[in-house]
Protein backbone atom coordinates (compact mmCIF):
# COMPACT_ATOMS: atom_id res chain seq x y z
CA UNK A 1 0.00 0.00 0.00
CA UNK A 2 1.57 3.28 -1.07
CA UNK A 3 -0.96 6.12 -1.20
CA UNK A 4 -3.48 7.52 1.26
CA UNK A 5 -6.25 7.14 -1.30
CA UNK A 6 -5.42 3.50 -1.81
CA UNK A 7 -5.52 2.90 1.95
CA UNK A 8 -8.77 4.78 2.43
CA UNK A 9 -10.58 3.03 -0.39
CA UNK A 10 -9.36 -0.34 0.90
CA UNK A 11 -10.75 0.36 4.39
CA UNK A 12 -14.05 1.74 3.08
CA UNK A 13 -14.58 -1.33 0.93
CA UNK A 14 -13.50 -3.77 3.64
CA UNK A 15 -15.86 -2.32 6.23
CA UNK A 16 -18.73 -1.66 3.81
CA UNK A 17 -18.77 2.10 4.36
CA UNK A 18 -20.67 3.88 1.55
CA UNK A 19 -18.71 6.63 -0.25
CA UNK A 20 -18.37 8.58 -3.49
CA UNK A 21 -15.30 9.87 -5.29
CA UNK A 22 -16.21 13.33 -4.01
CA UNK A 23 -16.04 12.01 -0.44
CA UNK A 24 -12.52 10.76 -1.04
CA UNK A 25 -11.29 14.12 -2.31
CA UNK A 26 -13.31 16.42 -0.03
CA UNK A 27 -11.33 18.52 2.42
CA UNK A 28 -12.59 18.77 5.98
CA UNK A 29 -10.22 19.91 8.76
CA UNK A 30 -10.28 16.68 10.77
CA UNK A 31 -7.54 17.07 13.41
CA UNK A 32 -6.28 13.67 12.20
CA UNK A 33 -3.93 13.02 15.15
CA UNK A 34 -7.08 12.35 17.18
CA UNK A 35 -7.16 8.96 15.43
CA UNK A 36 -3.54 8.14 16.24
CA UNK A 37 -3.55 5.31 18.72
CA UNK A 38 -0.92 6.62 21.10
CA UNK A 39 -2.93 9.79 21.65
CA UNK A 40 -6.14 7.80 21.96
CA UNK A 41 -4.44 5.67 24.64
CA UNK A 42 -3.23 8.77 26.51
CA UNK A 43 -6.74 10.20 26.38
CA UNK A 44 -8.16 6.89 27.64
CA UNK A 45 -5.71 6.90 30.55
CA UNK A 46 -7.00 10.31 31.58
CA UNK A 47 -10.66 9.61 30.85
CA UNK A 48 -10.64 6.29 32.72
CA UNK A 49 -8.97 7.83 35.77
CA UNK A 50 -5.90 5.61 35.42
CA UNK A 51 -3.95 8.81 35.84
CA UNK A 52 -6.11 10.71 38.25
CA UNK A 53 -6.48 14.48 38.52
CA UNK A 54 -4.00 15.80 35.94
CA UNK A 55 -2.09 18.92 36.95
CA UNK A 56 0.58 19.42 34.31
CA UNK A 57 1.12 18.69 30.62
CA UNK A 58 4.63 18.52 29.16
CA UNK A 59 4.38 18.49 25.37
CA UNK A 60 7.19 18.86 22.83
CA UNK A 61 7.25 18.59 19.06
CA UNK A 62 10.36 19.34 17.01
CA UNK A 63 10.52 18.94 13.22
CA UNK A 64 12.52 20.09 10.24
CA UNK A 65 11.68 23.27 8.35
CA UNK A 66 9.05 21.48 6.27
CA UNK A 67 6.52 22.08 9.05
CA UNK A 68 5.53 25.59 10.05
CA UNK A 69 5.45 26.74 13.66
CA UNK A 70 1.74 27.50 13.23
CA UNK A 71 1.02 23.93 12.15
CA UNK A 72 2.96 22.56 15.10
CA UNK A 73 1.07 24.81 17.51
CA UNK A 74 -2.27 23.84 15.95
CA UNK A 75 -1.52 20.15 16.41
CA UNK A 76 -0.19 20.41 19.97
CA UNK A 77 -2.93 22.75 21.19
CA UNK A 78 -5.59 20.44 19.79
CA UNK A 79 -3.89 17.44 21.38
CA UNK A 80 -3.87 19.20 24.74
CA UNK A 81 -7.62 19.64 24.48
CA UNK A 82 -8.23 16.16 23.06
CA UNK A 83 -6.23 14.32 25.71
CA UNK A 84 -7.57 16.27 28.67
CA UNK A 85 -11.10 16.96 27.44
CA UNK A 86 -10.61 20.61 28.43
CA UNK A 87 -10.34 23.91 26.55
CA UNK A 88 -7.33 26.20 26.54
CA UNK A 89 -8.27 29.27 28.58
CA UNK A 90 -5.09 31.32 28.54
CA UNK A 91 -1.55 31.26 27.21
CA UNK A 92 1.80 32.97 27.13
CA UNK A 93 4.16 32.35 24.19
CA UNK A 94 7.82 33.09 23.55
CA UNK A 95 9.27 32.32 20.10
CA UNK A 96 12.54 33.17 18.36
CA UNK A 97 12.77 33.94 14.65
CA UNK A 98 9.45 32.21 14.05
CA UNK A 99 11.34 28.89 14.21
CA UNK A 100 11.24 27.69 17.80
CA UNK A 101 10.05 28.51 21.28
CA UNK A 102 7.47 27.60 23.85
CA UNK A 103 3.99 28.29 25.09
CA UNK A 104 2.66 27.96 28.61
CA UNK A 105 -1.03 27.16 28.48
CA UNK A 106 -3.72 27.08 31.15
CA UNK A 107 -6.80 24.94 30.61
CA UNK A 108 -10.36 25.63 31.76
CA UNK A 109 -9.91 23.40 34.80
CA UNK A 110 -6.66 25.05 35.89
CA UNK A 111 -4.26 22.45 34.50
CA UNK A 112 -1.13 24.08 33.11
CA UNK A 113 1.02 22.84 30.27
CA UNK A 114 4.26 23.55 28.48
CA UNK A 115 4.30 23.23 24.72
CA UNK A 116 7.78 23.23 23.18
CA UNK A 117 7.81 23.62 19.41
CA UNK A 118 10.48 24.11 16.77
CA UNK A 119 11.34 23.29 13.20
CA UNK A 120 15.12 23.40 13.30
CA UNK A 121 15.89 19.70 13.21
CA UNK A 122 18.11 19.12 10.17
CA UNK A 123 16.25 17.83 7.12
CA UNK A 124 16.17 14.07 6.99
CA UNK A 125 16.42 13.59 10.76
CA UNK A 126 13.41 12.08 12.55
CA UNK A 127 10.89 14.26 14.35
CA UNK A 128 10.98 14.35 18.14
CA UNK A 129 7.79 14.52 20.11
CA UNK A 130 6.77 13.89 23.68
CA UNK A 131 3.41 14.04 25.41
CA UNK A 132 3.49 13.65 29.16
CA UNK A 133 0.61 14.09 31.57
CA UNK A 134 1.55 14.57 35.22
CA UNK A 135 -1.28 13.86 37.64
CA UNK A 136 -1.80 13.64 41.39
CA UNK A 137 -1.93 9.91 40.78
CA UNK A 138 0.48 8.80 38.11
CA UNK A 139 2.27 10.07 35.04
CA UNK A 140 1.39 9.01 31.50
CA UNK A 141 3.72 9.48 28.55
CA UNK A 142 4.27 8.40 24.99
CA UNK A 143 8.00 7.98 25.47
CA UNK A 144 9.62 5.48 27.80
CA UNK A 145 11.21 6.49 31.08
CA UNK A 146 14.90 7.36 30.84
CA UNK A 147 14.76 8.07 27.11
CA UNK A 148 14.79 11.36 25.21
CA UNK A 149 13.55 10.36 21.79
CA UNK A 150 10.70 8.18 20.55
CA UNK A 151 11.73 4.56 20.17
CA UNK A 152 11.49 2.50 17.00
CA UNK A 153 10.32 -1.09 16.55
CA UNK A 154 13.24 -2.16 14.37
CA UNK A 155 16.86 -1.01 14.37
CA UNK A 156 18.86 -2.34 11.45
CA UNK A 157 22.60 -1.73 11.75
CA UNK A 158 24.24 -2.50 8.42
CA UNK A 159 27.59 -2.07 6.78
CA UNK A 160 25.97 0.07 4.06
CA UNK A 161 23.97 2.32 6.40
CA UNK A 162 21.54 2.00 9.28
CA UNK A 163 17.75 1.86 8.99
CA UNK A 164 14.94 2.16 11.51
CA UNK A 165 11.28 1.25 11.21
CA UNK A 166 8.14 1.73 13.26
CA UNK A 167 5.13 -0.10 11.84
CA UNK A 168 1.97 0.17 13.85
CA UNK A 169 -0.96 -0.57 11.58
CA UNK A 170 -1.21 -3.92 9.85
CA UNK A 171 -4.20 -2.93 7.72
CA UNK A 172 -2.35 0.10 6.35
CA UNK A 173 1.10 -1.47 6.19
CA UNK A 174 3.43 0.50 3.96
CA UNK A 175 2.01 3.95 4.70
CA UNK A 176 3.93 6.44 6.85
CA UNK A 177 2.73 7.53 10.29
CA UNK A 178 1.34 10.75 8.83
CA UNK A 179 -0.41 8.93 6.00
CA UNK A 180 -1.94 6.44 8.45
CA UNK A 181 -3.11 9.32 10.63
CA UNK A 182 -4.80 10.98 7.66
CA UNK A 183 -6.39 7.77 6.37
CA UNK A 184 -7.71 6.70 9.78
CA UNK A 185 -9.16 10.17 10.37
CA UNK A 186 -10.88 10.30 7.00
CA UNK A 187 -12.18 6.76 7.44
CA UNK A 188 -13.57 7.59 10.89
CA UNK A 189 -15.19 10.71 9.46
CA UNK A 190 -16.82 8.89 6.56
CA UNK A 191 -18.25 6.39 9.03
CA UNK A 192 -19.62 9.24 11.14
CA UNK A 193 -20.32 12.27 9.00
CA UNK A 194 -22.29 13.90 11.77
CA UNK A 195 -18.96 14.88 13.29
CA UNK A 196 -18.34 17.44 10.54
CA UNK A 197 -19.67 20.42 12.49
CA UNK A 198 -17.59 19.51 15.53
CA UNK A 199 -14.44 19.31 13.39
CA UNK A 200 -15.17 22.68 11.77
CA UNK A 201 -15.86 24.30 15.13
CA UNK A 202 -12.66 22.89 16.62
CA UNK A 203 -10.69 24.08 13.60
CA UNK A 204 -11.99 27.61 14.01
CA UNK A 205 -11.26 27.54 17.73
CA UNK A 206 -7.71 26.18 17.48
CA UNK A 207 -6.90 28.69 14.74
CA UNK A 208 -7.93 31.37 17.20
CA UNK A 209 -5.66 29.88 19.89
CA UNK A 210 -2.71 29.73 17.47
CA UNK A 211 -3.32 33.36 16.51
CA UNK A 212 -3.38 34.26 20.19
CA UNK A 213 -0.03 32.52 20.70
CA UNK A 214 1.55 34.53 17.92
CA UNK A 215 0.03 37.68 19.35
CA UNK A 216 1.31 36.83 22.81
CA UNK A 217 4.82 36.47 21.43
CA UNK A 218 4.54 39.85 19.70
CA UNK A 219 3.02 41.72 22.64
CA UNK A 220 5.00 39.81 25.32
CA UNK A 221 1.76 39.45 27.26
CA UNK A 222 -0.39 36.64 28.57
CA UNK A 223 -3.60 36.31 26.60
CA UNK A 224 -6.85 35.08 28.06
CA UNK A 225 -9.09 33.45 25.51
CA UNK B 1 -18.73 -11.74 -0.08
CA UNK B 2 -21.20 -13.61 2.08
CA UNK B 3 -20.25 -13.21 5.76
CA UNK B 4 -18.97 -16.36 7.45
CA UNK B 5 -21.26 -17.46 10.27
CA UNK B 6 -18.89 -18.06 13.14
CA UNK B 7 -18.93 -19.14 16.79
CA UNK B 8 -16.41 -19.48 19.61
CA UNK B 9 -16.08 -22.71 21.60
CA UNK B 10 -15.39 -22.98 25.34
CA UNK B 11 -14.10 -19.41 26.02
CA UNK B 12 -11.39 -20.71 28.36
CA UNK B 13 -8.27 -19.94 26.34
CA UNK B 14 -6.24 -16.86 27.21
CA UNK B 15 -6.64 -15.48 23.71
CA UNK B 16 -10.44 -15.72 23.71
CA UNK B 17 -11.13 -12.09 24.54
CA UNK B 18 -8.82 -10.92 21.72
CA UNK B 19 -11.39 -12.18 19.22
CA UNK B 20 -14.42 -10.41 20.59
CA UNK B 21 -13.92 -7.05 18.92
CA UNK B 22 -12.76 -8.52 15.59
CA UNK B 23 -15.69 -10.91 15.38
CA UNK B 24 -18.01 -8.05 16.25
CA UNK B 25 -16.50 -5.46 13.85
CA UNK B 26 -15.48 -7.46 10.79
CA UNK B 27 -18.28 -7.32 8.19
CA UNK B 28 -16.95 -10.55 6.66
CA UNK B 29 -18.17 -12.35 9.77
CA UNK B 30 -21.55 -12.95 11.29
CA UNK B 31 -20.90 -13.82 14.94
CA UNK B 32 -23.67 -16.29 15.73
CA UNK B 33 -23.02 -17.75 19.19
CA UNK B 34 -20.53 -18.95 21.79
CA UNK B 35 -20.32 -21.97 24.06
CA UNK B 36 -18.99 -21.68 27.61
CA UNK B 37 -17.48 -24.40 29.74
CA UNK B 38 -18.85 -23.16 33.06
CA UNK B 39 -21.41 -20.65 34.33
CA UNK B 40 -18.52 -18.56 35.66
CA UNK B 41 -16.97 -18.39 32.18
CA UNK B 42 -20.37 -17.42 30.78
CA UNK B 43 -20.67 -14.59 33.32
CA UNK B 44 -17.21 -13.32 32.42
CA UNK B 45 -18.14 -13.36 28.72
CA UNK B 46 -21.22 -11.21 29.27
CA UNK B 47 -19.13 -8.88 31.39
CA UNK B 48 -17.50 -7.79 28.10
CA UNK B 49 -20.86 -6.48 26.91
CA UNK B 50 -21.71 -8.71 23.96
CA UNK B 51 -25.18 -9.34 25.31
CA UNK B 52 -26.75 -10.04 21.91
CA UNK B 53 -24.58 -13.14 21.38
CA UNK B 54 -26.29 -16.29 22.74
CA UNK B 55 -24.12 -18.36 25.04
CA UNK B 56 -24.68 -22.13 25.35
CA UNK B 57 -23.36 -24.50 27.96
CA UNK B 58 -22.22 -27.15 25.49
CA UNK B 59 -20.84 -27.20 21.95
CA UNK B 60 -23.48 -29.65 20.74
CA UNK B 61 -26.33 -27.63 22.19
CA UNK B 62 -25.00 -24.60 20.32
CA UNK B 63 -24.45 -26.46 17.05
CA UNK B 64 -27.94 -28.01 17.22
CA UNK B 65 -29.52 -24.63 17.86
CA UNK B 66 -27.51 -22.98 15.08
CA UNK B 67 -27.04 -25.34 12.14
CA UNK B 68 -26.02 -22.27 10.12
CA UNK B 69 -22.62 -22.08 11.89
CA UNK B 70 -19.87 -22.47 9.28
CA UNK B 71 -16.74 -21.89 11.32
CA UNK B 72 -15.50 -21.80 14.90
CA UNK B 73 -12.66 -20.51 16.97
CA UNK B 74 -11.69 -23.39 19.26
CA UNK B 75 -10.78 -21.44 22.38
CA UNK B 76 -10.37 -24.19 24.93
CA UNK B 77 -7.76 -26.01 26.98
CA UNK B 78 -5.30 -28.01 24.88
CA UNK B 79 -6.70 -31.26 26.28
CA UNK B 80 -10.10 -30.61 24.70
CA UNK B 81 -8.91 -29.81 21.20
CA UNK B 82 -9.03 -33.29 19.68
CA UNK B 83 -12.66 -34.00 20.61
CA UNK B 84 -13.68 -30.54 19.37
CA UNK B 85 -11.79 -30.95 16.09
CA UNK B 86 -13.48 -34.32 15.60
CA UNK B 87 -16.89 -32.79 16.28
CA UNK B 88 -16.30 -29.90 13.86
CA UNK B 89 -14.95 -32.20 11.15
CA UNK B 90 -18.00 -34.43 11.53
CA UNK B 91 -20.22 -31.40 11.08
CA UNK B 92 -18.14 -29.87 8.24
CA UNK B 93 -17.32 -26.77 10.26
CA UNK B 94 -14.12 -24.84 9.56
CA UNK B 95 -11.67 -24.43 12.44
CA UNK B 96 -9.45 -21.69 13.75
CA UNK B 97 -7.30 -23.61 16.22
CA UNK B 98 -5.42 -22.13 19.16
CA UNK B 99 -1.62 -22.14 18.88
CA UNK B 100 -1.30 -25.66 20.30
CA UNK B 101 -3.65 -28.14 18.61
CA UNK B 102 -2.10 -30.90 20.76
CA UNK B 103 1.36 -32.05 21.84
CA UNK B 104 0.45 -35.69 21.33
CA UNK B 105 1.59 -36.48 17.79
CA UNK B 106 -0.80 -39.41 17.41
CA UNK B 107 -3.64 -37.03 18.26
CA UNK B 108 -2.10 -34.44 15.95
CA UNK B 109 -2.05 -36.89 13.05
CA UNK B 110 -5.66 -37.81 13.71
CA UNK B 111 -6.56 -34.11 13.57
CA UNK B 112 -4.80 -33.81 10.22
CA UNK B 113 -6.65 -36.86 8.93
CA UNK B 114 -10.17 -35.81 9.97
CA UNK B 115 -9.61 -32.26 8.70
CA UNK B 116 -8.36 -33.55 5.35
CA UNK B 117 -11.21 -36.03 4.98
CA UNK B 118 -13.83 -33.45 5.91
CA UNK B 119 -12.40 -30.94 3.44
CA UNK B 120 -12.50 -28.15 5.99
CA UNK B 121 -10.09 -25.31 6.68
CA UNK B 122 -8.02 -25.64 9.85
CA UNK B 123 -5.88 -22.60 10.50
CA UNK B 124 -3.56 -22.52 13.51
CA UNK B 125 -3.56 -19.26 15.40
CA UNK B 126 0.01 -17.96 15.30
CA UNK B 127 -0.94 -14.34 15.30
CA UNK B 128 2.60 -12.96 15.19
CA UNK B 129 2.48 -13.43 11.42
CA UNK B 130 -0.09 -10.62 11.25
CA UNK B 131 1.90 -8.21 13.44
CA UNK B 132 3.02 -5.15 11.40
CA UNK B 133 6.53 -5.22 12.87
CA UNK B 134 6.90 -8.86 11.88
CA UNK B 135 5.55 -7.91 8.45
CA UNK B 136 8.41 -5.41 8.14
CA UNK B 137 10.88 -8.00 9.38
CA UNK B 138 9.71 -10.40 6.66
CA UNK B 139 10.26 -7.66 4.07
CA UNK B 140 13.79 -7.10 5.37
CA UNK B 141 14.47 -10.83 5.17
CA UNK B 142 13.07 -10.96 1.64
CA UNK B 143 15.58 -8.29 0.62
CA UNK B 144 18.36 -10.29 2.31
CA UNK B 145 19.48 -7.07 3.98
CA UNK B 146 21.53 -8.95 6.58
CA UNK B 147 23.23 -11.20 4.04
CA UNK B 148 23.99 -14.72 5.19
CA UNK B 149 22.53 -15.19 8.65
CA UNK B 150 24.61 -16.39 11.56
CA UNK B 151 22.52 -16.00 14.73
CA UNK B 152 18.80 -15.80 15.45
CA UNK B 153 17.95 -14.97 19.04
CA UNK B 154 14.41 -14.32 20.22
CA UNK B 155 12.32 -13.86 23.33
CA UNK B 156 8.70 -14.74 23.83
CA UNK B 157 8.46 -13.85 27.50
CA UNK B 158 5.30 -13.01 29.38
CA UNK B 159 3.63 -13.12 32.72
CA UNK B 160 2.01 -16.43 33.61
CA UNK B 161 -1.67 -16.66 32.72
CA UNK B 162 -2.37 -19.66 34.98
CA UNK B 163 -4.31 -17.74 37.63
CA UNK B 164 -6.82 -16.45 35.07
CA UNK B 165 -6.76 -19.56 32.88
CA UNK B 166 -6.16 -22.38 35.38
CA UNK B 167 -5.92 -25.18 32.82
CA UNK B 168 -2.53 -23.82 31.80
CA UNK B 169 -1.23 -24.70 35.24
CA UNK B 170 -2.48 -28.30 35.09
CA UNK B 171 -0.07 -30.62 33.23
CA UNK B 172 -2.82 -32.95 31.97
CA UNK B 173 -4.79 -30.07 30.47
CA UNK B 174 -1.85 -28.13 29.04
CA UNK B 175 0.72 -30.75 28.03
CA UNK B 176 -1.79 -33.60 27.81
CA UNK B 177 -0.47 -35.88 30.55
CA UNK B 178 1.54 -35.72 33.77
CA UNK B 179 5.16 -36.18 32.70
CA UNK B 180 7.97 -35.15 35.07
CA UNK B 181 10.46 -32.67 33.63
CA UNK B 182 13.34 -35.02 34.57
CA UNK B 183 14.29 -37.51 37.22
CA UNK B 184 14.15 -35.97 40.67
CA UNK B 185 12.43 -32.77 39.53
CA UNK B 186 9.04 -32.25 41.19
CA UNK B 187 7.73 -30.28 38.22
CA UNK B 188 5.92 -31.47 35.11
CA UNK B 189 5.72 -30.56 31.44
CA UNK B 190 3.06 -28.03 30.48
CA UNK B 191 4.28 -24.59 31.58
CA UNK B 192 5.84 -21.60 29.83
CA UNK B 193 7.22 -23.64 26.95
CA UNK B 194 3.72 -24.80 26.03
CA UNK B 195 2.50 -21.21 25.96
CA UNK B 196 5.11 -19.81 23.58
CA UNK B 197 5.48 -21.66 20.27
CA UNK B 198 5.66 -18.45 18.21
CA UNK B 199 9.42 -18.05 18.08
CA UNK B 200 9.88 -21.77 17.36
CA UNK B 201 7.72 -21.19 14.29
CA UNK B 202 9.14 -17.83 13.29
CA UNK B 203 12.73 -19.05 13.06
CA UNK B 204 11.63 -21.75 10.61
CA UNK B 205 9.63 -19.27 8.58
CA UNK B 206 12.28 -16.53 8.44
CA UNK B 207 15.38 -18.66 7.93
CA UNK B 208 13.69 -21.07 5.55
CA UNK B 209 15.53 -23.82 7.35
CA UNK B 210 14.77 -26.66 9.74
CA UNK B 211 16.13 -27.63 13.12
CA UNK B 212 19.38 -29.58 13.20
CA UNK B 213 19.51 -29.92 16.98
CA UNK B 214 17.96 -28.30 20.00
CA UNK B 215 19.02 -28.04 23.64
CA UNK B 216 16.93 -26.80 26.56
CA UNK B 217 17.57 -26.06 30.23
CA UNK B 218 15.04 -25.22 32.93
CA UNK B 219 15.82 -22.92 35.82
CA UNK B 220 14.31 -22.76 39.28
CA UNK B 221 10.77 -21.43 39.10
CA UNK B 222 10.18 -17.79 40.00
CA UNK B 223 6.75 -19.05 41.11
CA UNK B 224 7.70 -21.90 43.45
CA UNK B 225 4.08 -23.00 43.89
CA UNK B 226 3.62 -23.77 40.20
CA UNK B 227 3.95 -27.44 39.30
CA UNK B 228 5.17 -26.70 35.76
CA UNK B 229 8.29 -24.94 34.45
CA UNK B 230 8.24 -21.15 34.22
CA UNK B 231 11.90 -20.46 33.35
CA UNK B 232 13.38 -22.23 30.35
CA UNK B 233 16.12 -21.43 27.83
CA UNK B 234 16.64 -23.08 24.48
CA UNK B 235 19.52 -23.00 22.02
CA UNK B 236 20.83 -24.99 19.10
CA UNK B 237 21.41 -24.82 15.39
CA UNK B 238 19.38 -24.86 12.22
CA UNK B 239 20.38 -27.05 9.29
CA UNK B 240 21.65 -23.99 7.40
CA UNK B 241 24.15 -23.29 10.16
CA UNK B 242 22.26 -20.49 11.92
CA UNK B 243 22.66 -20.75 15.68
CA UNK B 244 19.73 -19.75 17.83
CA UNK B 245 18.79 -18.82 21.37
CA UNK B 246 15.11 -18.83 22.29
CA UNK B 247 13.65 -17.70 25.61
CA UNK B 248 10.01 -18.76 26.01
CA UNK B 249 9.82 -18.17 29.78
CA UNK B 250 7.06 -16.84 31.99
CA UNK B 251 9.70 -14.51 33.41
CA UNK B 252 7.47 -11.50 34.12
CA UNK B 253 5.65 -11.72 37.41
CA UNK B 254 1.96 -10.93 37.67
CA UNK B 255 -0.79 -10.20 40.13
CA UNK B 256 -2.83 -13.37 40.46
CA UNK B 257 -6.02 -11.99 38.91
CA UNK B 258 -8.88 -14.32 38.01
CA UNK B 259 -9.91 -12.05 35.15
CA UNK B 260 -7.20 -10.24 33.17
CA UNK B 261 -7.44 -6.49 33.51
CA UNK B 262 -5.60 -3.34 34.57
CA UNK B 263 -2.94 -4.06 37.17
CA UNK B 264 -2.27 -7.61 35.95
CA UNK B 265 1.45 -6.99 35.47
CA UNK B 266 4.10 -6.59 38.16
CA UNK B 267 6.96 -6.07 35.70
CA UNK B 268 6.05 -3.06 33.51
CA UNK B 269 5.88 -4.92 30.22
CA UNK B 270 3.87 -8.11 30.54
CA UNK B 271 4.61 -9.50 27.09
CA UNK B 272 7.70 -9.21 24.92
CA UNK B 273 8.57 -10.77 21.57
CA UNK B 274 11.97 -9.40 20.62
CA UNK B 275 14.44 -10.57 18.00
CA UNK B 276 18.18 -10.05 17.84
CA UNK B 277 19.41 -11.32 14.49
CA UNK B 278 22.96 -11.21 13.14
CA UNK B 279 24.22 -11.71 9.62
CA UNK B 280 27.30 -11.02 7.54
CA UNK B 281 26.05 -7.52 6.63
CA UNK B 282 24.81 -6.38 10.02
CA UNK B 283 22.49 -6.79 12.97
CA UNK B 284 18.75 -6.30 13.40
CA UNK B 285 17.02 -5.58 16.72
CA UNK B 286 13.25 -5.98 16.75
CA UNK B 287 10.59 -5.23 19.34
CA UNK B 288 7.33 -6.66 17.99
CA UNK B 289 5.26 -4.93 20.66
CA UNK B 290 6.82 -1.52 21.02
CA UNK B 291 7.00 1.35 21.39
CA UNK B 292 3.88 2.03 23.44
CA UNK B 293 2.35 4.47 25.88
CA UNK B 294 3.43 4.25 29.53
CA UNK B 295 1.98 5.21 32.92
CA UNK B 296 2.28 4.61 36.63
CA UNK B 297 -1.33 5.25 37.60
CA UNK B 298 -4.22 3.11 38.82
CA UNK B 299 -4.72 0.52 40.05
CA UNK B 300 -1.27 -0.27 41.48
CA UNK B 301 0.74 2.91 40.82
CA UNK B 302 3.43 0.86 39.11
CA UNK B 303 5.23 1.82 35.94
CA UNK B 304 3.24 0.02 33.23
CA UNK B 305 3.40 -0.44 29.48
CA UNK B 306 -0.03 0.36 28.08
CA UNK B 307 -0.10 -1.75 24.93
CA UNK B 308 -0.96 0.67 22.16
CA UNK B 309 -0.68 -1.20 18.90
CA UNK B 310 -2.19 -4.66 19.05
CA UNK B 311 -4.19 -5.70 16.00
CA UNK B 312 -2.85 -9.10 14.96
CA UNK B 313 -6.30 -10.64 15.26
CA UNK B 314 -7.64 -8.54 12.38
CA UNK B 315 -5.24 -9.98 9.79
CA UNK B 316 -5.53 -13.44 11.26
CA UNK B 317 -9.31 -13.47 10.85
CA UNK B 318 -9.07 -11.90 7.38
CA UNK B 319 -6.89 -14.81 6.28
CA UNK B 320 -9.26 -17.35 7.85
CA UNK B 321 -12.23 -15.88 5.97
CA UNK B 322 -10.25 -15.80 2.74
CA UNK B 323 -9.28 -19.46 3.14
CA UNK B 324 -12.91 -20.46 3.75
CA UNK B 325 -14.47 -18.45 0.94
CA UNK B 326 -11.70 -18.77 -1.65
CA UNK B 327 -10.48 -22.27 -0.81
CA UNK B 328 -6.96 -21.21 0.10
CA UNK B 329 -4.60 -23.04 2.44
CA UNK B 330 -3.73 -21.08 5.59
CA UNK B 331 -0.12 -19.98 6.01
CA UNK B 332 -0.05 -21.79 9.37
CA UNK B 333 -1.82 -25.03 8.59
CA UNK B 334 -1.61 -28.28 10.53
CA UNK B 335 1.03 -29.81 8.25
CA UNK B 336 3.40 -26.82 8.55
CA UNK B 337 2.84 -26.46 12.29
CA UNK B 338 3.64 -30.10 13.11
CA UNK B 339 7.41 -29.42 13.08
CA UNK B 340 6.99 -26.55 15.54
CA UNK B 341 5.17 -28.90 17.91
CA UNK B 342 7.97 -31.44 17.44
CA UNK B 343 10.51 -28.76 18.35
CA UNK B 344 8.67 -27.96 21.58
CA UNK B 345 8.51 -31.67 22.39
CA UNK B 346 12.24 -31.92 21.66
CA UNK B 347 12.91 -29.21 24.25
CA UNK B 348 11.21 -31.29 26.92
CA UNK B 349 13.15 -34.33 25.80
CA UNK B 350 16.37 -32.33 26.06
CA UNK B 351 15.45 -31.20 29.56
CA UNK B 352 14.81 -34.84 30.49
CA UNK B 353 18.10 -36.17 29.11
CA UNK B 354 20.30 -33.14 29.73
CA UNK B 355 21.57 -33.38 26.14
CA UNK B 356 20.69 -31.84 22.76
CA UNK B 357 18.06 -33.55 20.65
CA UNK B 358 18.88 -34.07 16.99
CA UNK B 359 16.21 -33.99 14.28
Amino acid sequence: MKTEKEGLVWLLNKYDVPYTEEDIDAHVPLQPWRCTRKYVELRNLVKSGTVEHPCLLRFCHLTDSGTSLEDLLYREFDLAEFITGQKIAALHAAFTDGRSGSVIIRLDNGVVGSVEVGNQIPCGEPEVDRHEIVARRGVASDIAVDTQIPQQSIYLFKTDGDEVYKDTDSELFGLSDVQIENVRAKFAFLKDRASKDAHLAQDAWIRKVVKAALESNETKKKITL
Amino acid sequence: MKPVKIAILSLTHGHTRKYFQTLHDNPSLDWVAVSAETPEVKDIFYHYGYNDIPCYMSDDEMFDAHPEIEAVVIASANSRHLEQVRNCARRGIHILSMKIPTFDLAEYDEMMKVVREAGIVCQVELEMHYNPVVHRMKDIFAKESLGRLSAFNATNITLSPVWAFPWQGVPELSWGSRVPLRDGDPRFRGGALCDHPHIFDMIRHLTGSDYEYIYAEVGPNIRPDLEEEDIILVNGKMKNGVSFLLDPSWSRLEERLKVPGPGWEVFPKRMEVNFNISGEKGVMLVDSFGPNVYHNGAPNDRYTVQYTYFDEWIGLIDEFVDCIRNHHTPLINLAWHRRTIEAVNACYESVRTGQPVYF
